[in-house]
């Protein structure tokens, strides 16, 4: 896309959005639609301003994000190097492939009761399910990764003297990275869906214990405004994800 | 050190079976030949002989199964052998400069060395400004004049060419056989160059070895004894009769690999 073009695509979502919420603001005041399920946006957005004067959604935010990042790197980290040594390793590969195809295609909320059993109702469980969140998508892209590497660049390392950790640090390695950008994307998502429904069920503080709160107490506009905090990280965090694909695998062009 | 007629690669009835489904698939039969230091050898058959199967073996990529085979190794410090692939050898992850230093990095020249170098040898062929490109910005072209720059850079005592322009358009191709021969002129490289076109070889080679339909034979050794520098149109006004006679030794191949009477 060429610069002169850009502001005029981008123009028209953004006017399109600030028409609807317009459009939304006049229906429920005006009571075509009933404030109660849709309160406008203004009420929303001043219920907003006063949960993050009173400090719960900034506490509430920090949380989750802790919970999401600590989940995200460790389940992450793990599944890529696990991803990458059995598509490298048959023998491994074999052993494992049972178990990964038993784990894998299940919803990882449904093992949170069975966590909780085993690591206590404290963080322990939360992280453990968060990070098998971000896991799975993780070891399956990079084991792909590592498989789908033409088998032709190992023939020109073999043949131009490439050994061992060479062969890791100039052929393993950058040829699954691309890979291993996409699974961190899916990991990501996986995560973080993970982190408010573990909060949702289980947790004392937190975007997805705001968020029930909101409905236990029917303080719609609050559950809006933590649903705005929500879709504006989901959005953030798919952005930053996009910059750093592009900055770790600058070859990949678009 | 380097004598002329000092012969730097001989095998003498090199054979290579592939065993898939318990099927047993004789790429290669029986083949000898020896190469002199500072040969051009152009390997020519028909689609599916083993002639890649023969570089691969030389290049160490396959063990052949049975048959000798041998090098002289002139200067220990060289690389035994650098292969330019047909298409896709260049590391798509890598710049143009790290892909043409990458034999010179991995036989552990430090970086500016290495950097140094490379970069001088592609602002001579007049690619200064791709220096710091990835691949997929590249044509079909270019990609492979880089992957023999890497190739040449490596500096090995013997080159293996597998069909390095067989991908390339027709008139791509005779830009790039005349860039081979320029960069080929100056060091005098030792070289196989496996190619199914008969014109290719013979403007490119001081040697055809003919090879057979599978399982590959070396059917013919025909020298060709044009003067260097190669003039492409000159040879190839005089070559009519040697271009009919290694096409009729291949027609047959060809016609029995595809089943056609001949």
């Amino acid at each position: 896309m060429t610069e002169t073009q850009r502001p005029r695509n981008g123009l028209l979502p953004v006017l399109a959005f600030c028409g609807f919420l317009l459009a939304w603001e006049l229906a429920a005041s005006t009571g075509m639609v009933s404030a109660t399920f849709f309160p406008p946006p203004t009420r929303i957005w001043s219920s907003l301003v006063d949960i993050t004067g009173s400090g719960e959604l900034p506490a509430a935010t920090g949380i989750t994000l802790l919970r999401f990042a600590v989940g995200l790197v460790s389940g992450s980290i793990t599944g890529a190097l696990l991803g990458l040594t059995m598509g490298w390793w048959q023998p491994l590969r074999s052993l494992l492939d049972p178990f990964v195809a038993a784990v894998y295609p299940m919803p990882k909320i449904a093992i949170f009761p069975l966590l909780m059993i085993i690591f206590g109702l404290g963080e322990g469980s939360k992280f453990v399910a968060i990070a098998l969140a971000a896991f799975f998508p993780m070891l399956i892209t990079s084991l792909v990764g590592v498989r789908q590497i033409n088998k032709v660049y190992f023939e020109v390392g073999s043949n131009y003297g490439a050994r061992g950790v060479r062969v890791l640090t100039h052929i393993l390695l950058p040829g699954s990275l691309p890979s291993i950008m996409a699974g961190l994307r899916l990991s990501t998502n996986s995560a973080f869906i993970i982190t408010i429904s573990v909060e949702l069920v289980a947790a004392r503080s937190g975007l997805g214990v705001l968020l029930w709160f909101g409905w236990e107490t029917f303080r719609v506009a609050e559950l809006y405004a933590v649903l705005v905090v929500i879709a504006l990280l989901g959005i953030l965090f798919n952005q930053l994800m996009e910059r750093v694909t592009a900055a770790v695998v600058p070859w990949m062009g678009e | 050190m380097r004598d002329k007629h000092q012969i730097v690669f001989s095998c003498t009835a090199l054979s290579k079976d592939f065993v898939a489904k318990e099927e047993n698939l004789s790429a290669l039969r029986d083949v000898t030949f020896s190469i002199l230091q500072g040969e051009f050898v152009c390997v020519a058959g028909p689609s599916g002989c083993g002639k890649s199967t023969l570089l691969r073996v030389m290049a160490g990529l396959l063990t052949r199964s049975s048959g000798e085979m041998h090098f002289a190794r002139m200067e220990a410090a060289r690389p035994q052998t650098a292969m330019v692939f047909q298409s896709q050898g260049l590391f798509p992850w890598m710049t143009v400069l790290d892909n043409v230093a990458f034999g010179l990095e991995m036989q552990g020249v430090d970086k500016e060395t290495r950097h140094d170098l490379a970069r001088d040898f592609l602002e001579k062929v007049g690619l200064r400004d791709f220096v710091h490109a990835y691949p997929h910005t590249l044509s079909g072209g270019m990609r492979q004049r880089v992957a023999i720059l890497r190739a040449f850079l490596a500096d090995p005592e013997i080159l293996l060419m597998d069909e390095p322009f067989g991908m390339l358009d027709a008139q791509t191709r005779i830009v790039m056989q005349e860039e081979l021969l320029r960069l080929w002129q100056e060091r005098r490289h030792t070289v196989v160059y496996v190619t199914h076109d008969i014109e290719e070889a013979i403007v490119l080679g001081d040697r055809i070895l003919v090879m057979s339909g599978r399982p590959g034979r070396i059917m013919a050794d025909i020298p060709i004894d044009f003067p260097r520098p190669r003039d492409r149109d000159r040879i190839l006004a005089k070559a009519t009769s040697l271009q009919l006679r290694i096409w009729n030794m291949l027609r047959e191949e060809v016609a029995r690999d595809l089943g056609v009477a001949p």
